[in-house]
């Protein structure tokens, strides 16, 4: 069992949560024009062995949106915060 | 409350919540006890994060209550309760005997997001001394009385249907609030995982 230390609720099982995708993308403004920008925003994800920063939505819970790091190697959960919050993401990749 | 004779509500457990008692004849009496509270009022109030503190004061100057802005934390002991589903966003509930949601309507500022959800809402009542065993079945936070504290409330899932669980005492009493539609479905499991503790249902 993953736990996720949802900023409202307190410490939840991730069965209550979604994952909603990578948080680190921001939306390009509306008027970009610019279809690299558009498409490295859509599709363009990496995949790191490590460390990774993704959005979960917290559908049995406050139904609020929370920005987890998660080690994506060894599940390992390594903080949550509101998607506001700037949770500092670590370069190293984890070896297997 | 001129139409009060075509808002009267059909409960959602009409004809399936039978009273009675189920399940193990325990010799010390029955391991839970079961209610439905109906009818009972259900609004929701949610305001901008940033504006929650002052919907908080309006909040107990029209209600007498004050909610906490701590979450996980309930208010008030019962007319009305106020509980915490997110922030900025609370439920206010009492047993019906005014229209709630046009009486907050009148009191708080026009700001504030106010949907009346007496009708979505089942309300369980769960006591007795097996209750947080039974709870434990379908739930995966910690029921345990030195974690689940009275006057909390938990937005959580319960056989797997979401559910907002209020510890109102120690003894224990729970209400659990469910979604109307979900009512039968927590009925069946929370009555199929009593029968062992025995359940008296009221």
């Amino acid at each position: 069992m993953l736990y996720i230390d949802c900023p409202y609720c307190g410490k939840r099982a991730h069965e209550e949560f979604t994952y909603i995708g990578d948080a680190t993308k921001k939306r390009p403004d509306g008027a970009e024009k610019n279809d690299p920008a558009w498409v490295d925003y859509v599709y363009t994800r990496d995949n790191p062995r490590g460390p990774h920063l993704e959005l979960w939505h917290h559908g049995l819970g406050c139904r609020e949106v929370v920005k987890v790091l998660r080690n994506i190697l060894t599940h390992e959960i390594l903080g949550a915060g509101r998607p506001a919050d700037d949770i500092p993401l670590p370069e190293t990749e984890t070896k297997p | 409350m001129a139409d009060a004779v075509i808002l009267a509500r059909r409960s959602a457990l009409a004809g399936i919540l039978q009273p009675g008692d189920h399940g193990a004849n325990r010799f010390d009496g029955p391991g839970i006890h079961l209610t439905e509270r109906t009818p009972f009022s259900v609004v929701q109030i949610e305001a901008r994060a940033d504006t929650a503190p002052a919907l908080a004061d309006a909040l107990e100057a029209a209600t007498g209550t004050a909610p906490s802005l701590t979450p996980n934390q309930s208010a008030g002991t019962g007319r009305p309760r106020i509980l915490g589903t997110g922030t900025g966003r609370w439920l206010v509930v009492e047993p019906e005997h005014r229209d709630l949601a046009a009486y907050l309507r009148g009191a708080l500022p026009d700001t504030v997001a106010i949907t009346d959800l007496s009708h979505a809402r089942t309300v369980l009542r769960l006591s007795g001394r097996d209750t947080r065993t039974l709870l434990a079945k379908g739930c995966a936070i910690d029921m345990h009385a030195s974690a689940f504290l009275a006057d909390t409330s938990r937005m959580t899932g319960l056989f797997h249907a979401a559910c907002l669980i209020d510890c109102r005492s120690a003894e224990p009493v729970f209400d659990i609030y469910v979604h109307r539609s979900y009512a039968v479905h927590l009925f069946e499991a929370l009555l199929d995982g009593a029968l062992e503790y025995g359940c008296r249902i009221a």
